[in-house]
């Protein structure tokens, strides 16, 4: 059976958490029996890569770039969707029996239903990584005053995208409804998200919880163990991922500050690309931008994740990759974050959006040795009895061959 | 006179007080004195006889007979035959016994006490024999105004016989009306000059039925009989002509009146004989009252109303002539100032209350009448002059002013009444009195010309005439025309009909300006620019004057059938001519074109409905009746393509107008898409791209996204971009099936089943125009209905969604089972009907342009026509109001918007009741 993975991007050029989320389904499945036939379609970074006429290009025998999407807002499809169009000759011949899709941005709505009439067998599976069902503005949830959002009403969202889009909202509604009316099977990496799909209007039926898979090229893990465990020494917290406005980076450093004026010697690690951070504050280190090979060697140097997204998020690939490294985090009680810890177990939770909140955590854990010892026990414990993603989807692949 | 008799006195003081209503309460205070008993009898019969003593008379008898007896053939009398001459008019002149019996001191004072004025003896008649008279009255001869203020006395010089033609009277008759010839029917005609006979057979009716007594007076010498001015008198049949009837008349004004001749008169509105009666006792015309009388403080009065101050007149003038004659210096002087009206009020005081009669005051009046525009009254006057019985001087006066003035004034008449081919027709004439004219002789008629607005439709007339009569006159009267022109110009002139022509220009008057057309059928037609003005900032920065910035003006015309203009003049300015032809040119482009030449946004729109008013609106309406003609919209339309299934069974079309946005389209593939009726390809959609800088964009998604879509849609283009109502309409006959649904392209499914309830209702009333109810992208209701309300600008209809803003619960409490309602009116924005109907209709009208109102108009034309008007509550769209259209706040698109207002009122009749 061949997959058709549908991206928003490829990994190739853009390395965010729905995009490396397909890629790893691809690079897992296509390596299994069976699967070999499957193909990966992104939609291009941008029109520079293609040739002169062209709106495809081929970047292997089973990956393509289509043209992007020229709206946000109404995700229409920029390639010719009628038999014999580039696309059309690029899948033709090709027996894909499922069709995963890991975005509907950029790729287009229509392309869905240009797939479905080409491979009118495949079964369309669509695993969502954020909030753009009812959010048409980032699909954050989160409104440009920082105020967060329920979705779907589209005078707030008519606000949130500069006014004058009535229009394309009420396309936009039209389009989406049409695309879940076609989707077979919603995959959610987060409990909350299917929440907020259901409370959108999408069918409870359709729509299974399943974390993505992490990287599959990372082999056997042996972590080292964390440096809170030794007494008497200081207390590395590190923060992973990119630097912007929703992640609350500002939030744990003004934590940080508080919790190290209580006289707990609390470092931070910023691991990813952080130009903005020139004159970091005392106790924070800027250990910049890494690549997945890195990841295990920088979550050695930590004790503990933290994470200050003032947005609900999803399922943050940073929190699995800590868990895979057994680093405790601590995270925001909000959103998709909130149900990645088990509190006290494996990690803890302060009031999002509240420094306050955060310094008593790491005032805590840097005072309680135990309790961090506790918590990568309680990660530890996790990890043993967590259920395999890459297993799970197979799983879902085979009911809905079945169905 | 005590203090009462002189307070009563002054109550009536316009009435003799022998005629006075109050004559008891005047007797009773005894105004009257030793006079009472003479006075009674004269209120009560017309007539008195007094007794001047016989010894005083018959030594003035003797004298006055011995004076004039020579002047008498008394012995072919007494032959029995005529006697010429009968009489000695006025012999006072030259005779002092005739003056003296005419200013008998006891008699004036007799007669001031009985009439309440100063009496003055104008004229004496002196008889040797009976004059066998007519009865008559002497009021019409002589009257005085105010009336009355005459009498009569007749005094024998001997004892009268009765065989010798007395004099006889009928008591009362004083009381008959005063008579004008006017009540006779007679109206004065030049040469023609009235005899008392007019009056005759109403003073014998009047005698006979009112059975009035004839009586005769055959006085002793000593006797006298005193008259008033109406009482009826004549003199008897001479039976004996062996007897004379020495006698003398004499005739008395009063003072403080002024005189005339009601037999030659058309009292009071036409011309009145005037009379300047003589003053015996002065010995000249009311020589006295130049110095007695003359009313300085009046005169004054009179100038410092008028501003003038006297340059000839003053206060110690003396003599009547040289009064007269300063009267006349001053009424010229007045005249040469420009202060005519004072002229005329000065000629009319010394005619009317100064008791001058010279006929030069009638011709100074009349000049002043020119200068003053009143050249009617002028002519009537010169007419009068010219009459031969005026001297010659003044007849000649008269006569030039005629010729000067009577020629032009047919002109100036039939120009006034806008007539330019009567006045064409008149201009021979007008043009051979002046073809010698010096500049100086046309000053008259050019300032009067130029005070009624006509120069505008006489320059043309005149300069056509140029070649073929040329004269030095017509040469110089055209430069002086021109010389008064203020700039103009007619900068573009369209036709926009057969016979429908608008003009844009610009012209410098407060007043309409004036075009004048010269057609190919050798008639004129002329136009007055009506309207409101449009703001000419580039005139006025041209010409470096902040006066014209409001000097633009729009002017619509049609010519006859046929005709064509073949030279124009705007306010005199001959203007080239360029017509430009709009006809069939891109109706929307036009209407902004000619919106353009209204100078938005410089001219306020507040405007827009007067402009439309004076004509521009039926020019957009000629402009856009080739397109009411459905034969023309297939000519509109460039390509149709078709795409996905083809659903050959259905019954429905969707037509969908798309305009700058298509955008659309995916939501209504998304919508219908999922909806039953389309999926089983019972329905079509069709859009009509009415925007050519979309189309390729269109077609080009279209066939990469709905090649291969489960709908059957059409796609038609046209060569340009020809507005909603035709969009609609080409939509509509391009469509295949017997059903329509007409939707704006904001116009989205909420869900599916939205169309079953609208074509269920259609299946029941074929003949309704269906509308959905549409609600907001919130949820709220945008149209469920319209009304139609004065509420737009000046009046014009705006079209009021009445339940707009409520939702659904709302409308649910109103229409609990959704059943369909009538409406007044249906919103464009999505309606469904029979196909064949909406295009027996006509369709919508494309007057309305880009749209906005055609809806309106449509919706009351389809239920003039007999239809319904239904809205179907339960079929629900979303409506994302103005979305397909700009969001700038654009002023054109706001004029468009009042243009399309005034338009669905003035093709609706039923909005005359609603809006006013």
């Amino acid at each position: 059976m061949s997959v058709l993975y549908v991206s928003h991007g490829h990994p190739t050029y853009a390395k965010g958490g729905g995009e490396l989320a397909a890629w790893r389904l691809f690079e897992a499945f296509r390596n299994k029996p069976e699967y070999e036939d499957s193909g990966f379609l992104a939609a291009a970074p941008s029109a520079e890569v293609f040739s002169a006429g062209c709106e495809l290009v081929g970047i292997s025998k089973d990956e393509w770039l289509i043209k992007r999407s020229t709206s946000a807002i109404t995700h229409d499809t920029a390639v010719n969707l009628s038999e014999g169009g580039q696309l059309h000759q690029a899948l033709e011949g090709k027996k894909f029996r499922l069709i995963h899709l890991h975005h509907y941005l950029h790729v287009g709505i229509d392309l869905i239903f240009g797939l479905k009439r080409w491979f009118p067998q495949a079964k369309l599976l669509l695993t969502m990584h954020d909030y753009w069902g009812p959010c048409v503005y980032e699909g954050r949830l989160l409104r440009t005053s920082g105020e967060l959002c329920q979705g779907g009403d589209p005078t707030s969202c008519n606000a949130c995208i500069g006014g004058n889009h009535q229009g394309e909202i009420a396309i936009r509604a039209l389009r989406l409804k049409r695309m879940f009316g076609v989707i077979d099977h919603l995959i959610c990496p987060s409990y909350f998200l299917k929440r907020q799909y259901l409370n959108w209007g999408v069918d409870p039926q359709t729509i299974s919880v399943m974390e993505n898979i992490p990287d599959q090229k990372v082999g056997p893990i042996n972590p080292k163990p964390a440096s809170g465990l030794v007494p008497e020494t200081q207390l590395v917290v590190g923060y992973f991922g990119q630097i912007n406005p929703w992640k609350g980076l500002d939030l744990i450093i003004k934590g940080l500050a508080m919790a190290r004026a209580e006289g707990a010697d609390v470092n931070l690690q910023v691991h990813g690309p952080s130009e903005d951070l020139s004159n970091s504050p005392e106790g924070v280190t800027l250990a910049g931008a890494y690549s997945p090979e890195q990841l295990g060697e920088r979550m050695a140097g930590i004790d503990l994740l933290v994470m200050g997204s003032i947005w609900y998020e999803n399922s943050p690939m940073v929190i699995q990759e800590a868990y895979r490294y057994r680093r405790a985090v601590l995270l925001p009680n909000l959103g998709g974050m909130a149900e990645k810890v088990k509190e006290g177990c494996t990690g803890l939770l302060f009031d999002a959006g509240d420094s306050a909140s955060l310094a008593r955590c790491l005032v805590e854990l840097y005072s309680n040795r135990k309790l961090l010892t506790k918590l990568t026990e309680g990660v530890e414990e996790m990890m043993a009895k967590r259920a395999d993603a890459l297993r799970g989807h197979q799983q879902i692949y085979a009911r809905l061959m079945k169905a | 006179m005590n203090n009462q008799a002189r307070e009563i006195s002054n109550i009536l003081p316009g009435i003799p007080f022998v005629e006075s209503p109050l004559f008891p309460a005047l007797a009773k205070a005894n105004v009257f004195g030793q006079h009472l008993p003479t006075a009674a009898h004269l209120h009560q019969h017309g007539f008195v006889v007094v007794n001047l003593g016989r010894e005083r008379m018959t030594r003035m008898a003797a004298h006055i007979k011995t004076d004039l007896e020579d002047q008498f053939d008394l012995e072919r009398w007494h032959t029995g035959k005529g006697i010429t001459p009968s009489r000695i008019k006025d012999a006072w002149k030259i005779h002092k016994s005739v003056k003296e019996l005419a200013l008998l001191p006891d008699l004036l004072l007799l007669l001031e006490s009985c009439w309440g004025r100063q009496p003055f003896g104008f004229q004496t008649l002196n008889f040797p024999v009976g004059t066998q008279q007519h009865f008559h009255s002497d009021a019409v001869h002589f009257q005085s105004e105010p009336p009355g203020f005459m009498c009569g006395i007749w005094i024998p010089l001997e004892d009268i016989h009765p065989d010798a033609g007395p004099l006889e009277y009928f008591p009362g008759s004083h009381r008959l009306p005063y008579l004008q010839a006017k009540d006779v029917g007679i109206k004065q005609q030049p040469g023609v000059i009235p005899g008392q006979e007019i009056f005759q057979p109403y003073w014998r009716m009047a005698i006979e039925s009112q059975r009035m007594e004839r009586q005769f007076f055959t006085p002793k010498l000593g006797q006298a009989l005193i008259w008033m001015a109406n009482l009826l008198h004549g003199g008897m049949a001479v039976k004996d002509h062996q007897y004379t009837r020495w006698s003398q008349a004499t005739h008395y004004f009063f003072e403080g009146c002024s005189h005339y001749t009601p037999i030659l008169s058309d009292w009071p509105e036409g011309p009145v004989a005037w009379r300047n009666p003589f003053d015996i006792a002065l010995g000249s015309t009311r020589d006295s009252i130049s110095n007695q009388y003359l009313p300085w403080g009046e005169l004054e009065a009179l100038a410092a109303e008028h501003g003038w101050t006297f340059k000839h007149l003053q206060p110690n003038l003396n003599g009547f002539e040289l009064i007269e004659h300063a009267l006349l210096l001053e009424a010229v002087a007045s005249i040469e100032a420009g202060v005519a009206d004072f002229s005329l009020a000065l000629m009319e005081w010394a005619l009317h209350k100064g008791s001058f009669s010279s006929p030069w005051l009638q011709e100074k009046r009349a000049c002043a009448l020119v200068d003053l525009k009143r050249i009617d009254e002028a002519i009537i006057l010169w007419q009068e002059l010219s009459d031969p019985a005026h001297q010659q001087p003044i007849r000649e006066a008269a006569l030039e002013m005629l010729a000067r003035f009577e020629g032009r004034e047919c002109v100036i008449t039939a120009l006034r009444q806008g007539d330019l081919d009567q006045a064409q027709l008149l201009l021979d004439r007008f043009l051979q009195q002046g073809q010698k004219n010096t500049l100086s002789d046309w000053q008259s008629s050019i300032a009067e010309l130029e005070a009624e607005g006509l120069i505008p439709m006489l320059l043309p007339l005149l300069e056509l005439r140029i070649d073929s009569q040329p004269s030095q006159g017509l040469s110089l009267l055209i430069d002086g025309l021109r010389d008064q022109l203020t700039p103009a110009a007619l900068d573009q002139l369209f036709r926009v009909g057969a016979e429908a022509h608008l003009g844009y220009g610009w012209h410098s008057t407060s007043s309409n300006a004036i075009l004048i057309a010269r057609l190919n059928t050798g008639t004129w037609l002329r136009v007055e620019v009506e309207g409101p003005r449009l703001c000419r900032r580039d005139v006025a920065e041209h010409l470096g004057m902040q006066a014209l910035q409001d000097s633009g003006y729009l002017i619509s015309f049609d010519l006859p059938a046929g005709a064509a203009v073949t030279s124009l003049w705007l306010n005199g300015h001959h203007q080239k001519l360029e017509v430009r032809d709009l006809r069939g040119q891109p109706y929307l482009a036009l209407v902004d074109q000619l919106l353009q030449l209204c100078q938005i946004p410089a001219t306020p729109i507040e405007r827009l409905p007067g402009l439309l008013e004076a004509g521009l609106g039926h020019c957009l309406q000629q402009l856009s009746a080739p397109w009411q003609r459905p034969a023309q919209w297939q000519g509109l339309l460039r390509q149709q393509q078709h795409f996905g299934q083809n659903a050959e069974g259905a019954e429905i079309t969707v037509v969908i107008p798309l305009y700058r946005r298509w955008d659309f389209i995916l939501g209504h593939v998304a919508g219908f898409s999922i909806d039953p009726w389309f999926k089983e390809q019972r329905v079509r959609l069709l859009y009509v791209i009415d925007d050519p800088t979309i189309e390729e964009e269109v077609f080009g998604w279209c066939r990469g996204q709905l090649s291969d879509e489960i709908l059957d849609v059409s796609v038609v283009s046209l060569h340009r971009n020809s507005g909603f109502a035709l969009a609609c309409n080409i939509g509509v006959q391009s469509a295949q099936t017997p059903y329509i649904c007409l939707l704006n392209s904001d116009v989205l499914p909420i869900k599916p089943g939205w169309l079953q309830p609208l074509f269920r209702s259609l299946l029941l009333t074929p003949e309704a125009l269906l509308a959905p109810l549409l609600l907001t992208d919130e949820g709220k209701i945008q149209h469920a209905g319209m009304e139609v309300q004065p509420l737009g600008m000046q009046g014009l209809p705006a079209c009021v969604h009445s339940l707009k803003g409520l939702d659904e619960t709302q409308l649910k409490q109103r229409y609990p089972e959704e059943l369909p309602y009538e409406a007044s009116v249906l919103s464009g924005a999505a309606l469904m009907f029979d196909r064949e109907r909406f295009l027996a209709s006509g369709g919508f009208n494309p007057v309305f342009g880009r749209g906005d109102f055609e809806d309106l108009e449509f919706s009351l034309r389809w239920r003039r026509n007999g239809g319904r008007l239904v809205v179907v509550p339960s079929s629900r769209l979303t409506h994302l109001e103005r979305q397909s259209i700009t969001h700038d706040v654009d002023v054109l698109a706001q004029w468009r918007g009042v243009v399309n207002a005034w338009q669905a009122k003035d093709l609706c009749q039923e909005l005359h009741k609603t809006v006013p």
